[in-house]
């Protein structure tokens, strides 16, 4: 998967901010439990830990961002008695999968323009329509909490203000949820640590997350070579069937 | 036991799904349908996605139709010639539903046209089917003969073809159609057709009762392999692992269906099969007609990538 486009200017800014502060070198490390989740046929979702060693008296937030997508949100209205998809508007680099963990609620310590400036929250997302002329939209906003609102409804989206916790004031340690549904792709995990209301440290890391195994292989012969892909589950499913009749003739 | 779907990228009970391959295999036993009008909605309500739904539907029948055209060859039940004229108007409409599938997908308004087409469908043959089977069960005694050489307009159409196993000498042209539109409706609603198909071989087309199901499901065998393989080359929405667990179940079902349906009465079944496919129909229509907890949607994945 490739980076993330809108990542790329925050990835900067990270870069910028950490240089500029070089008393804080050690700022913060951060580590996961797993260098990378594996979708097999038995996949459930899974728990990572992610823990490290942090600056005394900081804050501390992790956003989580999985691979950029094309999301198209729709509206039902009622059209002839019938309730029918009748709108609809297109966002682009959405991410599949977002979460924000930190010590305690952001906008306790954050400023609103440090969240949107750095993407930090669900709401603070800043989520552009795929053509320019849906960005004039006065309903743009309600179109935009709906996709937050069914994303987070997927379990995809997720915001847990008190799940980072802090022991001893240098280390910190929290539980991030990769659910059974999340979309494979290399997952972008950024950790920021905050002093009085300013980012003082950042560390971004990456996770990726693929199919292996069987699935990986059905799933990667259904894309790339879909017309064999076809013909196979035609041929297995007319095997089965002949199978099955052979089967059940004796008695 | 979760197993992890492929294709449709979430984890089912296998017991679950098991089941209910089972449950849509006894159906089709006891019957004679394919149970595809059962199956494709209630994976949709487990949550699958419409497509992948619609599309793994359609694998799962054609293991049915297969094991089903076996058994109605040995005891001479398949007319063949008929089959291949209603499979090539089969190939041509599920054809041009799978462009449809596509391009309404891709609109939005899939879920409508597949509610939609279940709804009016479903509603129809199931009123027809309740009429006539509440009629066979109270006129009992009086037993109809239906003529089989009435002549209608379909009789004066050119290109006339002897179907030999069906007693019939027609024109060609009605079976491409009833194949046609069928194959269409097949590729929409990830079903087979065999309860479109049963009535209209029997009061359009006039073929013997004897014949039909055999038929109808030699040619469902080529409809739904072709909605399976044109649905994974353009939606890449075909789970063969679900199919799998779909067919093994539903093979099982089907045997005992079809050892269970040879002691109930015809009239009784036709009867009950008709207020279920009514049933469903009613909840769908439900779905359409009532306000949504939520008027806002996210699209399926895979929708203007």
């Amino acid at each position: 998967m490739n980076r993330p486009p809108i990542l790329a200017p925050l990835l900067f800014l990270t870069w910028l901010l950490a240089t500029q502060h070089p008393v804080q070198a050690q700022g913060v490390v951060a580590d996961i439990s797993e260098s990378a989740v594996s979708i097999s046929t038995g996949f459930l979702g899974t728990d990572l830990l992610l823990f490290g060693a942090i600056e005394p008296d900081t804050d501390v937030v992790v956003v989580v961002e999985g691979p950029p997508e094309v999301a198209t949100v729709r509206r039902k209205d009622r059209v002839g008695g019938i309730w029918m998809n009748n709108d609809e508007i297109a966002f682009s680099d959405v991410p599949t999968f977002y979460a924000v963990l930190s010590n305690r609620p952001v906008d306790e310590f954050t400023s609103d323009v440090t969240r949107e400036v750095y993407g930090i929250g669900v709401g603070d997302m800043t989520l552009k329509p795929l053509r320019l002329d849906d960005q004039k939209r006065g309903d743009l906003s309600v179109f935009r909490d709906a996709l937050v609102r069914a994303k987070t409804f997927r379990g995809l989206y997720h915001k847990a203000e008190r799940s980072v916790s802090i022991m001893w004031g240098r280390l910190f340690r929290t539980d991030l949820r990769i659910p059974v549904n999340a979309p494979v792709g290399s997952y972008w995990i950024r950790v920021f640590l905050f002093r009085d209301g300013q980012i003082v440290a950042a560390q971004t890391s990456v996770l990726g997350v693929d199919k292996v195994g069987l699935t990986a292989e059905i799933f990667d012969l259904a894309h790339r070579h879909s017309l064999a892909y076809g013909v196979l589950a035609v041929l297995v499913a007319a095997v089965a069937g002949w199978v099955a009749n052979l089967a059940f003739r004796k008695h | 036991m979760q197993v992890y779907l492929p294709i449709a990228e979430m984890s089912v009970n296998v017991f679950v799904m098991l089941a209910m391959g089972v449950g849509v295999g006894v159906l089709s036993g006891l019957f004679g349908v394919g149970g595809g009008f059962l199956l494709t909605p209630m994976l949709i309500f487990l949550g699958i996605p419409a497509d992948v739904a619609v599309a793994t539907g359609a694998n799962q029948i054609v293991a049915s139709s297969v094991s089903g055209v076996l058994t109605h060859w040995r005891r001479g039940n398949v007319d063949f010639r008929m089959g291949f004229a209603l499979l090539i108007g089969g190939i041509l409409g599920s054809s041009l539903g799978t462009w449809l599938f596509t391009y309404l997908r891709a609109a939005g308004q899939i879920d409508l046209l597949v509610k939609l087409s279940y709804v009016v469908f479903l509603g129809v043959i199931g009123w027809l089917m309740l009429i006539e089977s509440a009629r066979a069960i109270l006129w009992r005694r009086r037993k109809v003969i239906r003529r089989q050489h009435v002549h209608t307009w379909i009789h004066r159409l050119p290109f006339k073809v002897r179907f030999r196993r069906s007693r019939l000498y027609i024109s060609v042209l009605p079976p491409l159609v009833v194949g046609f539109l069928v194959g269409v409706l097949s590729a929409i609603m990830g079903v087979g057709g065999g309860f479109i198909m049963i009535p209209a071989m029997i009061y359009i087309l006039g073929m013997p009762t004897a014949v039909v199901i055999g038929t109808s499901l030699f040619q469902i065998i080529f409809v739904t392999a072709n909605v399976t393989i044109l649905q994974s080359v353009n939606n890449y929405s075909v789970d063969i692992l679900l199919a799998l667990i779909l067919i093994a179940g539903g093979v099982v079902g089907a045997h005992f269906g079809s050892q269970w349906g040879s002691r109930v009465r015809g009239e009784y079944l036709r009867a009950s099969l008709a207020v279920l496919v009514i049933l469903v129909g009613v909840n769908l229509a439900v779905d359409l007609l009532v306000e949504p907890s939520d008027i806002y949607s996210l699209a399926d994945r895979g929708v203007s990538r």
